[in-house]
């Protein structure tokens, strides 16, 4: 599958750059498709990253159009792989109606990318940012699709200010889908789990950005909340995951002046996730409840200059900070905390093809998975590698 | 003779220098629309806006619909020195609207006369062309600090 969709994308690709407008009877289209090369020395990290790994790819196509002069629509068909998650499976990424009333307010229908801090609705898209991975510390793999669409209803809007600048808004409401393969079934499946159901419901939230009157200069505010429900059996006993107002509450700032770019976050995640065993199934008329407490707060700041046309680098540091949900002292302390640096160089070769090369020092394991076994833990200090190459048109 | 020479040389070189320092002088990034944009004055910081997506429509209500040339010296003049930014997050900006899914494209061309025929020819259109080129089809909105 995941040939067929790289083929896919690359004719498209190559049909279209001698034209440069990917038109077809005014429909857009527009494509991507990406391949990487992650290693790690300690821990597997998103991936089997130990022994290297080329599972870590991403390809999309979409199509839009514009019907009316305020009205447009369009979809776009995704698919990643990210060692054991995504496994290149298609998947509708976006398909909206969008319909521009006036500038303070616009309406968009259907399943659109979440607007939320600064970069969430873009973590999909590679080419769109410094470094072949984002600040994991907010942008977490693991967390990507209960968080990157909606399906539901997008107010959005821009207001002048005049002086102080412009103040840009979404008000949104939905449902997201959990996929059996997706990456959420790799924290809760286990080895002998069996996805039953799970759904993100009550998704709401907002995003304020201003844009302030020092020009370059942006701040966002980011409100995130949903129910969260999740089921599965393990040799026949049903455990029921539910994780209700999940919250999850960003501000950002941002700077942005010729060449160089400076961001920073902080996110902070707070709530109870209740969780129900059904021994029931297998003849033990046994339910147990047990609440864990969620207490995360993470952080970075990010700098970039681009030096000319085909290169730019970039530097993070991304702090993640989680109380686990197993309070196990088996555990050493590092498991409660990840602080990366990354050190990023990316080279445009051309408008449709980008290389990048990625250096992480990271100290603790709080986003490394909760599969390790204590005889897993080597260490607080490891260091990751990661190549990305991408093309687009 | 060998001094008449050196000055020849000079004379030359002078001379080259003057008609390239005129011909910059005389070369000049104009702003231009649709005729039936109802706009003679235009600040920088609102060519940024409408580039950057955040100035959607004209003051009558109806769409803004950008215009962009693909590269070239009038392009890197327009986003360097007017809407004070580089080509790549221009290209980045617009990329990232196409992969979101939050809109179209503007339309792009390779030729300064072909953006000027079609400005000429699509209502809200605004674009950026060198003052060299013809462009009594569509209107020249002033630029103001």
């Amino acid at each position: 599958m995941s040939q067929k969709v790289i083929i896919f994308v690359a004719l498209l690709f190559l049909l279209n750059i001698p034209a440069y407008s990917n038109e077809l009877s005014g429909i857009e289209i527009h494509g991507f498709a990406s391949t990487g090369y992650i290693v790690s020395d300690k821990y597997d990290y998103m991936a089997d990253s130990k022994d290297g790994t080329c599972e870590f790819n991403e390809a999309g196509i979409n199509f839009s159009a514009s019907v009316a002069d305020d009205i447009q629509v369009g979809m776009q068909l995704y698919s990643y792989d990210l060692g054991d998650v995504g496994n290149n499976t298609i998947k509708l990424d976006w398909a909206l109606i969008d319909y521009s009333w006036k500038e303070s307010l616009g309406i968009r229908i259907g399943k659109f990318k979440t607007p939320l801090a600064l970069y969430t609705d873009i973590l999909d898209y590679d080419l769109l940012y410094t470094s072949a991975i984002l600040p994991q510390g907010i942008y977490n793999q693991y967390y990507r699709e209960t968080i990157k669409s909606v399906q539901g209803i997008n107010l959005y809007g821009k207001i002048n200010l005049g002086i102080p600048g412009i103040i840009g808004y979404h008000l949104y409401y939905g449902a997201a889908n959990i996929d059996k393969d997706g990456s959420v079934s790799k924290i809760f499946l286990g080895e002998n789990g069996e996805f039953l159901y799970g759904e993100v419901e009550n998704l709401t939230g907002t995003r304020i950005k201003w844009n302030t009157f020092i020009k370059g200069l942006s701040f966002v505010a980011s409100y995130f909340q949903s129910d969260f429900t999740y089921e599965i059996s393990t040799l026949g006993v049903k455990t029921t995951i539910e994780y209700p107002k999940a919250a999850i509450k960003i501000v950002s700032a941002e700077y942005s002046l010729g060449n160089f770019n400076a961001a920073f976050e902080y996110q902070i995640s707070v709530g109870n996730i209740l969780i129900e065993i059904d021994k029931t199934p297998i003849g033990i008329p046994e339910i147990t409840n047990k609440v864990d407490e969620v207490d995360v707060d993470a952080y970075y700041g990010q700098l970039s200059y681009r030096f000319c046309k085909w290169f730019e680098t970039g530097a993070y540091y991304s702090v993640n900070n989680a109380d686990r949900m197993d309070n196990s002292t088996i555990k050493p302390d590092y498991a409660d905390w990840q602080k990366d640096m990354a050190l990023c160089a990316r080279f445009d070769i051309n408008d449709f093809w980008l290389m990048k090369f990625e250096i992480h020092h990271i100290n603790g394991v709080s986003q490394v998975l909760d599969t390790l076994k204590p005889e897993d833990y080597k260490g607080k200090n490891w260091t990751a590698f990661a190549f990305k190459t991408t093309f687009n048109f | 003779m060998k001094n008449i020479k050196y000055v020849i040389l000079l004379v030359i070189y002078m001379s080259a220098l003057i008609i390239i320092t005129h011909t910059t002088a005389n070369s000049e990034v104009i702003i231009i629309v649709n005729k039936n944009v109802g706009l003679d004055t235009v600040t920088p910081s609102t060519i940024s806006n409408i580039y950057f997506g955040n100035m959607t429509k004209w003051p009558d209500g109806q769409s803004i619909h950008v215009v962009m040339l693909k590269k070239g010296k009038t392009h890197e003049a327009f986003v360097n020195k007017i809407i004070q930014s580089t080509p790549s997050k221009l290209k980045s900006y617009w990329k990232k609207v196409v992969f979101t899914g939050v809109g179209t494209r503007p339309k792009i061309f390779k030729k300064e006369n072909d953006l000027v025929n079609y400005i000429s020819e699509t209502n809200g259109t605004i674009g950026y062309i060198d003052n060299s080129i013809s462009h009594d089809t569509v209107k020249v909105v002033q630029i103001i600090q």
